[in-house]
């Protein structure tokens, strides 16, 4: 679509979600990327609470949200998402260091579309989210929310 | 108008056709009327109103002053029509007139222009126009043109025209109410007239009458049609009934009734000819003629018949019988035939109907069934002639005479008998001639005759029988009975020839006179009874003896009268008697016993026999009584004792016997039953030789030995013998027989007893085998008994005497009385002796020992077992003892005593050592204890070691996580951005910076690989294990599938044996395979054929563990340096050659420890290298 995908960047790390960010940028979708810092802060962002009260009315396409984040994490965070019908046409794509079993089956229940446990090199990272992408830029055929 | 518009309408049409005709034609002319001559009035205002003003005009004219002319128009205004007016000059040429004068009313607008031309007058809509000459002399010298409104005439037109409605209007509506009216008055009674008629028609209902509304002609009209309806209903029900009746009358008429029209159609056919024919009125009226139920035959035979009598032929139809009724007019026999064919003779009556004025409607027949009197007719002609034929065939002579005495008949009896035919009586006079030649006689029974004829006349009943001696033909006399019976003017008389009767009559007197003579002197009580009378006619002398009354008094008894009420059996004796005499009645001869009671109440039992006594005219019943109370007194006597004697002998609990030896009869009573299981009678019943059948064999021949004897020689024998009984069981009979004699010496009878002797027999055999037994027993017993008589002073010994004293019984019970004391031991004499003297004075048990001197010298020891047993009086009478010896018990105890006493000092003995044992393990015990807690402590303390080690590794283990994780996520950034670093710069710097890019990206890269590794080799000492038979083959085949994406362009050649399954952690074991696998690929990568083999070795037997391996043909290892290979970061290659971090191998170590088994390695430089690891099998 015309417009560009935006996308939500939750990462504590500023120099990880930087690095997730060019990667984004190399697959093209880099032009609308907002980040949060910390659960905290994307919450407030999706909510339009706080100091992004005036923030854009519609919420993002795609919401990259790492799991070990300080104040609020990755699971609260995306329980709350999934809880909101506003945001239910909002994809959510887990990005993580973790690969435990356990913090994937939890994604999975909270309603994650996908899980991607963060490459060590930027490349793959480029790869996945490139594979990743497509679903993104194509809106649903079936128009679910 | 159509036919069907009803009055109403139509006179509504008619009135407001006229009415509105009528006012639209005046409306209509007024309107035009008004139309025309608005003109016509506008006109002449205008004109007269020109003509007022012409002369003015003409003179202003004249003066030329169009200012007086303008003034004079002026005066227009006042009128209020003219619009407009002016005067015109009449010019030469008539063009463009100039006006003279003119005047407009202020405000309107003229509308018409100046007109040239003639005058005249022009209307446009609501203006008109007059163009009106000014004439002088005749001359117009101007016109004058008024322009007027004529708007008002127009609209009073309008508005007249609107009243014109208004009024139509209302005439409509008036005229509407006026038809109401009129319907009312007029067309309404007509419709109901009409209604009514409609409803007469339809119904028939003569009794509606139309409504008369008014007195007008419709009223007439109404009233006349009630009248005629009246008129009508009267006839109408008068008809009715008349039919009715009519009906009734057909209907009701016992005799059919047929009427058919001239065409022989049947019209009426009533219920009496429905029954007579069979046929329904349905069936009939109108669909057939009369012929139906002719009979054809007789049509025929009556045709023929009238044919002949006529004398022309006579059709056999419908014709012959109108023929017939013409014959016959007042009917004649005729046949009709019923619907299912049988025949009825009928009387038939037929006439003609006739309409009043004479026409020929058809015939009526009327028939009556003949069939009932012609069946009496047939009926009594028969009974005549049986009659006539009884009268013929009567065994007794008949004459029929009538009142003037002539004789009409006599029957071939009389003939017979009289020899006297009716030819030769004619009357009865010559009858009496005849039969009675003595006068005297004759007139003697003529007169009785006569008497008895008038007395039977008189009291209206048949003649009493008058005998008299008849003389026949030929001289015979015959003694006559006649009977008469006068009936319808005739006489017929019987004769009955009771010659022989009247000898029967005294031959009979005479034999019952010897009857009486007989009876008089006999021995029994003989009776006649009159069973009809009910009473006895005749008795002798002897039942006057029995009955105790006269024979006077005995003529007027009933057998009740001589009868107690009730008879023995209980049943009333009126009853019994009653039976009694109709079986007697019947012919039963049997004698019975009767209880007749005398008048002192005596009862006397009779033996009576009744018989049928011969009697011509009585029913008379013999009986003769034979007084048998004595006798049956007797036989009570005899019963009752032999009764007696049954219960008696019953009750012996014996069979008794008596046989006759003469007749060969036995006669048995007694408790038969009960011992042989046959009743007394049944025995009675036996045939001869029957008992003896039933003697056992054994005791057979000395039984046949005893009855022969018997037979022979009186006396009494006493024998046993076993007998079967009924069941088939043996019992043994006691036999006591005396045979008796009458003079002689012959027995002639044999009496006896025969006892069941079987339990007594059985009861004593029990008791010598008893006693049998219990000598046996004493003797076995090994003891000696005695009963020691304290009366008598005698003792009985018993039992084992020699065994015990060395002397024998029978020398014990003959020595002499208290022997026994002085082979008592002499000191325990006095004890024994005491005890024994103690009971026998108060009785009860007591047990003695004491040692006595045996026969052999010895002394033995004996116990006494005595018991004192009541005697007479409740005293001891006897003392009972057994003795035993028992020497050797008490020498036994004595031994046992001996080693009682070692056995305690033994014990004690024993207690002492014990006591120092026990002390000795007391200190063992304590020492014990003591060790143990050193035990416990150190237990303790190893638990507390192991908690800390657990807890520090477990701190280790998540510690090294946690860096590992954590560690990860910088070099993960470092290298990113490395490499972005590397793409924004690639080109803009020199070389040597991309190399350093390149290698600061590479060591990132290592140091993660580094960091997972770690990561791995931490969380496999964490992960629990799940231990489950695993199946290596399939892992091999994952790893090998992971694999593939690293083999392309690898040529490798994969050998993998059979793996059994082993028990361990899955994922675990995974890992061993995939790292050794992996090692074994990236080893081999300088191969251009790697040959890589995964096997089982075979273990050898007993082997707790599966041995594996994992085998290459790569780069090998030094095996001096084997022991680093499983270390951790340990590596025996240069990362130049194979890149790694070493922790593979530490991983596969680590793991294939914590399942208990071993890992171990071989390799050759540059050859290969052979890794083993060995697991626990799965136990299959």
């Amino acid at each position: 679509m015309p417009q560009a995908t935006r996308i939500l960047l939750v990462d504590d790390d500023p120099a990880g979600a930087e690095l997730t960010a060019a990667a984004l940028h190399e697959i093209g979708l880099g032009e609308n990327i907002s980040i949060a810092s910390d659960g905290e802060e994307a919450l407030d962002f999706l909510f339009r609470r706080g100091r992004f009260a005036d923030g854009p009315e519609s919420p993002p396409a795609v919401i990259l949200l790492d799991l070990k984040m300080p104040k609020v994490d990755g699971h609260e965070v995306l329980r709350q998402i999934r809880a909101d019908p506003r945001l239910h046409r909002s994809r959510v794509v887990v990005l993580t260091s973790s690969d435990q079993e356990a913090d994937i089956t939890r994604s999975r229940e909270l309603g994650s579309d996908a899980y991607l446990v963060k490459p060590t090199s930027i490349v793959e990272l480029i790869d996945q989210l490139g594979r990743l992408s497509p679903q993104w830029q194509q809106p649903d055929p079936a128009g679910q929310s | 108008m159509s036919p069907a518009t009803s009055i109403r309408r139509k006179v509504a049409l008619a009135l407001f056709g006229v009415t509105g005709l009528a006012l639209a034609a005046v409306a209509a002319a007024l309107w035009i009327f008004e139309y025309r001559t608005a003109d016509l009035r506008a006109r002449a205002t205008l004109e007269s109103l020109a003509e007022t003003m012409a002369p003015g005009l003409i003179a202003s004219l004249d003066f030329d002053t169009p200012a007086v002319a303008t003034e004079t128009l002026q005066r227009l205004e006042s009128g209020g029509i003219v619009i407009a007016a002016t005067v015109f000059r009449a010019s030469a040429d008539n063009a463009a007139p100039q006006p003279f004068a003119t005047y407009q009313r202020p405000g309107m607008q003229p509308v018409f222009s100046p007109q040239p031309g003639a005058a005249g007058f022009i209307r446009r809509a609501d203006r008109a126009l007059l163009k009106h000459f000014l004439r002088v002399e005749g001359v117009p010298i101007a016109v004058l043109q008024l322009e007027a409104d004529v708007g008002p005439f127009r609209r009073s037109l309008r508005e007249s025209l609107v009243i014109l409605g208004i009024v139509i209007v209302l005439v409509g509506a008036a005229s509407l109410w006026l038809t109401r009216l009129l319907h009312r008055a007029l067309t309404r009674p007509l419709l109901q007239l009409a209604d009514t008629v409609t409803h007469v028609h339809t119904r028939g209902d003569y009794s509606a009458r139309a409504a008369i509304g008014s007195r007008d002609e419709v009223g007439r009209l109404a009233e006349g049609f009630n009248l005629m309806l009246a008129g009508i209903e009267q006839r109408d029900r008068q008809l009715a009934e008349q039919t009715a009746f009519q009906q009734a009358v057909l209907e009701n008429a016992g005799v059919s009734i047929i009427s058919a029209s001239t065409a022989g159609i049947i019209r009426t056919f009533n219920a009496a000819s429905e029954r007579m024919l069979g046929y329904t009125r349905e069936e009939v009226v109108g669909r057939c003629t009369p012929e139906v139920f002719f009979d054809r035959d007789e049509m025929v035979r009556r045709a023929h018949d009238l044919s002949a009598r006529l004398g022309r032929a006579i059709a056999p139809d419908l014709k012959l019988v109108t023929a017939l009724a013409a014959q016959n007019p007042g009917g004649f026999e005729w046949v009709y035939r019923r619907k299912d064919g049988a025949q009825i003779p009928i009387f038939l009556t037929l006439s003609a109907l006739h309409t009043a004025d004479g026409k020929y409607l058809g015939h009526c027949g009327i028939a009556t069934d003949l069939t009932e009197r012609k069946a009496a007719e047939t009926a009594v002609r028969a009974s005549e002639e049986r009659m006539r034929r009884s009268f013929e065939a009567s065994p007794i002579a008949l004459a029929l005479s009538d009142q003037a005495g002539a004789v009409l008949y006599l029957n071939r009896k009389f003939t017979e008998w009289f020899g006297y035919t009716i030819a030769d009586i004619p009357n009865v006079d010559i009858w009496y001639t005849l039969a009675y030649p003595d006068p005297a006689i004759r007139q003697r029974n003529t007169q009785i005759w006569n008497n008895r004829i008038a007395e039977a006349s008189a009291r209206g009943s048949a003649m009493e029988p008058t005998e008299a001696e008849v003389t026949c033909r030929g001289g015979r006399r015959r003694l006559i009975e006649f009977h008469c019976q006068q009936f319808e003017g005739l006489s017929l008389v019987a004769f009955t020839d009771i010659t022989e009767r009247k000898a029967a009559e005294d031959a009979l007197r005479a034999s019952e006179e010897q009857f009486k003579l007989l009876t008089e002197h006999a021995p029994d009580a003989i009776v006649l009874f009159d069973l009809d009378l009910g009473v006895l006619v005749s008795a002798n002398s002897a039942a006057e003896q029995l009955f105790g009354r006269s024979r006077a008094e005995l003529l007027h008894c009933s057998i009740l009268d001589l009868s107690p009420p009730q008879q023995p059996d209980g049943r009333a004796s009126a009853d019994k008697a009653r039976e009694r005499l109709a079986t007697t009645a019947a012919g039963a001869t049997q004698p019975f016993e009767w209880h007749y009671q005398r008048p002192d109440g005596r009862i006397v039992i009779g033996e009576t026999r009744l018989l049928r006594f011969p009697h011509p005219n009585r029913t008379l019943i013999r009986g003769s009584v034979t007084d048998i109370t004595e006798r049956k007194a007797a036989e009570e006597a005899v019963r009752a004792s032999e009764e007696r004697f049954r219960i008696v002998a019953e009750q012996t609990g014996q069979m008794i016997f008596d046989q006759d030896l003469l007749k060969g009869t036995r006669v048995w009573a007694g408790a038969t039953a009960t011992i042989i299981g046959f009743s007394n009678e049944e025995l009675g019943r036996t045939p001869p030789g029957w008992w003896t059948a039933r003697v056992h064999p054994d005791d057979l021949e000395s039984f046949r030995a005893r009855s022969e004897q018997l037979r022979h020689h009186c006396g009494t024998q006493r024998f046993g013998y076993h007998f079967r009984r009924r069941d088939g069981q043996w019992i043994y009979l006691a036999e006591n027989v005396t045979a008796v004699s009458a003079n002689t010496s012959q027995p002639i009878r044999l009496l006896g007893t025969i006892a069941d002797e079987t339990a007594r027999r059985a009861a004593e055999e029990a008791v010598r085998a008893g006693t049998e037994q219990l000598r046996l027993t004493v003797e076995q017993s090994g003891q000696l008994f005695f009963t020691h008589d304290l009366e008598r002073q005698q003792v009985r010994w018993a039992g084992a005497a020699e065994a015990i004293t060395g002397y024998s019984v029978d020398f014990l019970n003959h020595t002499h009385f208290g022997w026994w004391d002085e082979v008592v031991h002499p000191d325990d004499r006095a004890a024994a002796g005491e005890t024994f003297l103690r009971i026998g004075r108060e009785g009860g048990q007591a047990r003695m020992s004491y040692r006595l001197h045996h026969r052999d010298g010895r002394w033995v020891h004996l116990l006494a077992n005595i018991t004192a047993v009541a005697g007479a009086e409740g005293r001891p009478g006897q003392i009972f003892g057994s003795i035993a010896d028992i020497t050797a018990e008490a020498e036994a105890a004595e031994a046992i005593r001996q080693l009682n006493t070692e056995l305690e000092q033994r014990v004690r003995d024993r207690t002492a050592e014990l006591a120092k044992r026990v002390a000795e393990v007391e200190h063992l015990n304590a020492d014990l204890r003591t060790s143990q807690d050193d035990l416990a402590h150190a237990a303790a303390r190893l638990q507390e070691a192991n908690s800390n080690l657990l807890a520090a590794n477990q701190e280790l283990e998540s510690f090294s996580y946690s860096v590992s994780h954590d560690l990860r996520a910088p070099l993960r950034n470092i290298a990113g951005f490395v490499e972005l670093l590397r793409k924004r710069t690639t080109g803009h710097l020199d070389p040597e910076a991309d190399r350093y890019f390149g290698i600061v990206g590479t060591e990132a890269v290592r140091m993660a690989s580094l960091i997972d590794d770690l990561l791995t080799f931490s969380r496999i000492g964490r992960a629990e294990l799940h231990f489950a038979p695993v199946q290596l083959a399939a892992l091999v085949a994952e790893v090998q599938s992971e694999l593939q994406s690293d083999l392309t362009g690898r040529q490798i050649e994969w050998r993998i044996q059979p793996l059994p399954p082993v028990l361990g952690d899955r994922t675990l074991l995974r890992q061993v395979v995939a790292n050794l696998l992996a090692n074994a690929v990236k080893f081999t990568r300088k191969r251009p054929l790697a040959v890589i083999e995964i096997g089982a070795e075979t273990a050898p037997a007993g082997a707790e563990l599966a041995v594996f391996y994992v085998r290459d043909n790569g780069a090998g290892f030094d095996p001096r340096y084997a022991a680093k290979l499983f270390g951790v970061f340990q590596r025996l290659h240069n990362p130049r050659d194979f890149e790694g971090t070493g922790i593979g191998l530490a991983n596969v170590k680590r793991i294939v420890d914590r399942h208990g088994g071993r890992v171990w390695a071989e390799g050759v430089p540059d050859q290969g290298a052979t890794f083993h690891f060995a697991l626990r099998p799965a136990t299959p």
